[in-house]
């Protein structure tokens, strides 16, 4: 490795490293899975020699820790994975889209949050109960727009536009839903 | 009417409010590592994979360039000749094979077979030797073991009794017995012809008395 080569990689780390952990983040929601990630993500791109001359560098990046992400939570033990999905169904099964059914998760669901008062972990809660083409794109939006979570993706802006408002409408209704449900116990 | 349309979307502004506030903290991750020690890793393993990918280009050129040897091997082993061949040996009396794995008979026909090289005898006079260049035939191959190297070749060998009688013969005889059988040297491989037996037919008891 040329010394040269090396302070304009060090420098391309330093400028995309918060960024590429935090796509990483969104999609694993694990800190020490994140890094690794992330770190896949710079030795990709070391490896493919790729890094120079990128007309959008934050672009690409996203687009490599988002791959290497969903790599890593394919590779990922399934009972996380089945935990996720178990959560999805349970709450499309129940009549009014709420996580009735969390035997597999020992924390609070969303509606003891609510009755709490805690609204923002009910939240994180409903947000992980979305489904993962619903959740990504969501979660992505705090630090993309429509145009790059469609280029890290590899899906239609279009495409990104209508799972957000999907995203954000489901959970609207199940908010809606639990803010009945708390002042019916009142 | 108004105010509940009014009440309504108060409460879906306050709901979206809240989504946007969480939706945030829900992306910021919970722990992060400090930039510097997080960029020191990444370049960590990026020189860590320069190396082994250093190392495997290496190895992957030496076990190229040892294939291409074992390849070379394998084929300059298949080329080389493997036939017997065949000498003229003056003092060998028939054929003689000197491979352990196959017959002499065998060895013969096999080097008849294919066509193998004929060695021309060194020594003009004892190939001319009708005596001792009968059947002189021998079968080699490279396998054996090595024969020791002679000093003179064809190895010299005392003339048989026969033999001597035969010189004393010509040598004390007349011109023309030496002249015959000079001839007879110069043609030692002409068949030998040897002219037909006349015989009387039997002449019965009447015959005879008549």
């Amino acid at each position: 490795m040329r010394p040269e080569d090396e302070a304009e990689f060090a420098g391309l780390v330093e400028r995309q490293w918060r960024f590429a952990y935090c796509v990483a983040w969104a999609v694993l929601r694990n800190a020490a899975d994140a890094e690794d990630a992330a770190q896949e993500t710079f030795l990709k791109i070391w490896r493919a020699r790729a890094w120079r001359g990128l007309r959008d560098e934050k672009a690409f990046v996203a687009r490599a820790s988002w791959r290497a992400a969903v790599d890593r939570l394919r590779e990922d033990s399934p009972s996380r994975r089945t935990r996720l999905h178990g959560q999805v169904d349970a709450a499309e099964k129940s009549g009014d889209g709420l996580l009735v059914d969390d035997m597999a998760d020992a924390r609070p669901g969303p509606e003891e949050r609510v009755a709490a008062g805690d609204w923002e972990a009910a939240v994180h809660r409903l947000i992980d109960s979305l489904p993962e083409e619903l959740r990504q794109p969501l979660a992505l939006s705090v630090e993309m727009n429509s145009r790059e979570i469609a280029a890290a993706m590899g899906i239609a802006e279009g495409t990104v536009r209508t799972r957000l408002m999907r995203a954000r409408q489901m959970l609207r209704e199940k908010m809606a839903a639990m803010e009945v449900r708390r002042y019916a116990r009142r | 009417m108004r105010d509940d349309e009014g009440m309504e979307r108060e409460r879906e502004d306050r709901i979206d409010a809240l989504i946007g506030v969480a939706l945030r903290s829900y992306a910021e991750p919970d722990e992060m590592p400090e930039q510097r020690v997080a960029v020191a890793r990444v370049m960590d393993r990026v020189r860590e994979a320069d190396v082994l990918r250093h190392r495997l280009w290496i190895g992957g050129w030496a076990a190229t360039a040892c294939f291409a040897v074992a390849v070379v091997g394998v084929m300059w082993t298949m080329r080389s000749p493997r036939t017997p061949e065949i000498a003229w040996t003056p003092n060998a009396p028939g054929v003689v094979s000197h491979s352990s794995s196959v017959s002499g008979a065998k060895a013969h026909d096999r080097s008849s077979r294919d066509s193998a090289r004929l060695k021309s005898c060194p020594d003009t006079k004892a190939c001319t030797d009708k005596s001792r260049v009968q059947g002189a035939l021998v079968a080699r191959t490279k396998e054996p073991e090595k024969l020791p190297k002679l000093e003179v070749f064809p190895t010299p060998r005392p003339l048989s009794v026969e033999e001597q009688a035969l010189v004393g013969f010509v040598r004390h005889g007349p011109p023309a017995v030496q002249r015959a059988v000079f001839e007879d040297q110069q043609h030692w491989d002409d068949p030998i012809i040897v002219a037909g037996l006349r015989d009387q037919p039997l002449q019965t008891g009447s015959q005879k008395n008549q």
